[in-house]
């Protein structure tokens, strides 16, 4: 089955050459969907090796992952893999995120709180709960990591599955795509990497309070 | 037992959004656990209609008892669902430009638009 790695990248001109090194042993092809940067995200992809989408607007995480499911669908990839461009996903993970996709599962999460012992900040841990509970709250299923970007799309997700919402959101809806077309998910420990620079990516509290709120009331009223 | 108009129409009509909710989850538009909240949600409306008394215990655990207050109550609910609404709308707008910007990149970066 042709594999892709897809990433998500706004500003990450100098982490994501490694991202791509690291994706390019495990997948057949490397798209980066460089999201309205202003820095050499696009030109630093192209010359690691991966195939570039080009937003030339900031559009947000959610709709810069959908345009790269486009391009998986569009040039006929079987599997997408989605990675952050900021480093913090063991691109190493990819083979064991991919395995239960031949066994049935249609979307695969990795769960950065599942596996080996790793220094995850606290704040972390308490966002990581509120989005898992937001997401139990809008959709009925529960899974202990709702909010990681290290997922892996089967056959079926991949034809099916329409992102709608631009910003950090979109983790929220992939589950209610799985729940409004009765995916199996399946959830894989994976190592984590958090450093100041990928801290520093993450959301604020705030941020994360108003997206919460959105994703309650518009999972209501649809 | 005699209904008023109020006790008839307005059960009937929550009857009609809950039908309507799960066709969407028939249609795959809705998910299961969004049907679910929607027929609570009709399902007490029709209730209180049914049985107005019940609004009683509701003045008991929120404390408002005065007419003005929970109509004054009633009013923010309604205005915050109203600019709600009004954000989405807004958003939905975002959407529709951003989906534009989506199928330009791809196309500039000769991958086709998908059928």
């Amino acid at each position: 089955m042709r594999t892709c790695a897809i990433i998500p990248a706004f500003n990450e001109a100098t982490h994501i050459g490694a991202v791509i090194r690291g994706a390019r042993q495990y997948v057949d092809e490397v798209i980066v969907v460089a999201d309205g940067s202003t820095d050499d995200t696009a030109e630093v992809a192209r010359q690691a090796g991966a195939r570039v989408v080009v937003h030339p607007e900031n559009c947000g995480a959610g709709a810069a992952t959908m345009t790269g499911l486009e391009a998986a669908r569009a040039l006929a990839f079987d599997i997408a893999v989605t990675v952050d461009a900021d480093g913090q996903h063991a691109t190493a993970d990819i083979p064991k995120l991919i395995a239960p996709l031949s066994q049935g599962a249609d979307l695969v999460i990795a769960n950065r709180f599942g596996g080996r012992k790793v220094s995850i900040p606290r704040i972390r841990i308490l966002f990581n709960a509120i989005g898992n509970a937001v997401t139990l709250l809008a959709t009925g299923i529960w899974l202990p990591d709702t909010q990681c970007g290290f997922k892996a799309f089967g056959p079926r997700a991949l034809r099916q599955v329409d992102l709608k919402m631009s910003g950090f959101e979109f983790c929220t809806e992939i589950i209610r795509e799985a729940a409004r077309f009765r995916w199996k998910i399946v959830s894989v420990p994976s190592r984590v990497v958090y450093s100041e620079y990928t801290l520093a990516k993450g959301q604020s509290f705030a941020n994360g309070m108003k997206t919460a709120a959105k994703i309650l009331l518009r999972s209501f009223l649809r | 037992m005699e209904f008023t108009p109020y006790q008839i129409i307005v059960p009937i009509g929550s009857i009609l959004m809950v039908l309507y909710a799960w066709n969407l989850v028939m249609r795959q538009k809705k998910t299961i656990w969004e049907g679910i909240l929607w027929t609570l949600f009709w399902g007490a409306i029709a209730y209180v209609a049914f049985q107005p008394n019940s609004l009683q215990h509701l003045s008991a655990i929120t404390g408002i008892k005065k007419n003005e207050t929970a109509a004054t109550f009633t009013a923010i609910v309604i205005l915050f669902f109203i600019v709600f609404y009004m954000i989405i709308r807004i958003e939905e707008l975002g959407q529709r430009l951003t989906k534009v910007v989506r199928e330009k990149a791809l196309k500039d970066a000769g991958i086709g638009e998908e059928k």
